[in-house]
């Protein structure tokens, strides 16, 4: 099977498994996330352990998935691992690559201030996809 | 949060002070 399918079936999969675990803890009942709202109520504390729950099963693989050097159904990673070795995913580009070179903040401090500090390509936004029209809208103009 | 990074914890515990004090505010003081 193609992996464009894969990858839809799997967001497919994870949707439901999302949606049944709304529905099992009963948080698709507003008044149990109101319950947990009202603290000076009669206070319901199941969406707290709902939480707890999602973060058990969440907190271990954001630690694992970096690791890895790509996604499984994926030719490659399109989320950028940071320079230094935190082990974490910068998911935007980093600041300094939009800022460009030799520019540190005002309010960056110590590990951070350097990591912005060091000297790095500049990005230019339309490399970065931020600006111009996007592919669709370029395919169409050129078939008009 | 899964990341546990100081921003996603901060800002969660945000999101759910208002929503607390909005929901106070609404049944308990109105």
């Amino acid at each position: 099977m193609a992996s464009g399918a894969l990858r839809v079936i799997a967001a497919l999969v994870s949707g439901l498994v999302f949606g049944l675990g709304l529905a099992v803890s009963g948080m698709m009942n507003p008044a149990k996330v109101i319950g947990f709202l009202d603290v000076a109520g009669d206070w319901d504390p199941t969406l707290a352990f709902v939480m707890i729950g999602a973060l058990l099963v969440a907190v271990p693989a954001y630690r694992f998935i970096p690791k890895r050097p790509r996604p499984v159904w994926k030719k490659a990673s399109t989320c950028r691992r940071s320079r230094q070795s935190t082990g974490r995913w910068s998911w935007a580009p980093p600041l300094r690559d939009r800022l460009g070179p030799r520019r540190v903040l005002p309010r960056a401090r110590g590990r951070r201030a350097r990591h912005w500090a060091r000297p790095g390509p500049r990005v230019r936004r339309s490399d970065a996809g931020g600006d111009g029209p996007s592919r669709v809208a370029k395919g169409l103009l050129e078939a008009l | 949060m899964a990341r546990l990074s100081r921003r996603s914890v901060v800002s969660t515990a945000t999101f759910f002070g208002v929503a607390m004090l909005t929901v106070f505010v609404t049944r308990h003081v109105l």
